[in-house]
């Protein structure tokens, strides 16, 4: 049995320095250029976020000093609307005192007569004569027809000068 | 040869993907923080705007309320200075009230000054005293008034407190 060998045999070539060295060279080169752009564009990625950051910082100023703004107009504002208010309850508190001062007096039946005073935020206590309760009676009906007053009680205190006292509270809505 | 040619560009292949790794890395924590920023400051940027919503800048009036506000404030300021003789000063009946002035007290933003009035005239002649009272001096406020008839004369016994904006 004859056996015949077809295979062309070809001389083992082997890789010279130059070429090695090439070839690292390229594989070192691909993986650089891979990273590379890897890296750039992961630089861009965040370039992108930072330039929008520093945007959103830009508006966020300028609106902080508008809102800065705008509390120091209503801080200015109602500190003023305050003292004004200050200001025209005081005149209110005034024309309200004097009228109940001046309606006690003028509102007395023939007969009565105002000894004393007191009036309050919310309440005025009177103390007065009277010849009979009926007419004590009527004054407190009269001074409640005011919308300034309304009637709480009225208390006799006994008898002064053949007159009846009475202590009269009031309330000031 | 081959051996130390490989191992030299094996090392400076692996420093190179190893450089890249660590910068990424660093890169990556950067955006995070960016990313984190940002949406704290998108957040922020919507609550400044809800509050400004219906603000398009200081009315004209800001500048005029500015000013009237300091003008009232020196003139507050100059009467609390002579508080105490202003108090008797409106009053132009013969008699000399007494004036019993306590010491202030501070609440929120305002100063109080304590006061009390003995007067004794006609009804008529005190109103017009706390009236002029309350002209010279704006921020007066009775609390009490007690009043006792004695004839035509009243003895008065007022109450009250003046006030001065606390800056």
């Amino acid at each position: 049995m004859i056996k015949v060998d077809l295979s062309v045999q070809h001389p083992r070539k082997r890789m010279t320095l130059i070429q090695f060295i090439l070839l690292f060279v390229g594989i070192f080169v691909g993986v650089v250029l891979i990273v590379s752009v890897a890296l750039l564009l992961k630089w861009n990625s965040l370039t992108n976020i930072a330039d929008n950051r520093n945007e959103l910082k830009g508006l966020r100023d300028s609106l902080s000093l508008q809102k800065a703004e705008m509390t120091d107009y209503n801080s200015l504002r109602s500190r003023y609307n305050e003292i004004v208010a200050v200001r025209n309850e005081s005149y209110i508190r005034l024309d309200d005192y004097s009228e109940i001062l001046s309606m006690l007096n003028t509102r007395l039946e023939p007969g009565m007569r105002l000894i004393s005073c007191r009036i309050d935020s919310d309440s005025a206590v009177a103390v007065c004569l009277s010849p009979s309760n009926v007419k004590v009676a009527r004054y407190l009906e009269t001074l409640s027809e005011s919308e300034v007053l309304t009637f709480d009680r009225s208390e006799p205190q006994g008898s002064r000068g053949g007159l009846i006292e009475h202590r009269v509270v009031l309330r000031i809505p | 040869m081959k051996v130390l040619v490989g191992i030299i560009f094996g090392v400076l292949t692996a420093l190179a993907v190893a450089g890249g790794v660590y910068l990424w890395m660093e890169m990556g924590e950067k955006y995070e923080d960016f990313f984190t920023e940002r949406r704290e400051l998108t957040e922020e940027i919507a609550g400044l705007k809800s509050n400004l919503r219906e603000w398009n800048g200081p009315p004209k009036d800001a500048e005029k309320i500015g000013r009237k506000l300091d003008s009232l404030k020196d003139t507050l300021r100059a009467l609390e200075s002579r508080v105490d003789t202003l108090l008797t000063t409106p009053y132009s009946i013969t008699t000399e009230p007494q004036i019993y002035l306590a010491d202030p007290h501070q609440a929120s933003s305002w100063r109080f000054y304590p006061f009390q009035l003995t007067v004794e005239d006609e009804q008529a002649r005190v109103d017009s005293f706390m009236r002029n009272l309350v002209d010279i001096l704006p921020l007066t406020r009775f609390h009490q008034i007690e009043a006792e008839w004695d004839g035509n004369e009243v003895n008065f016994v007022i109450s009250g407190s003046v006030r001065f904006p606390a800056e």
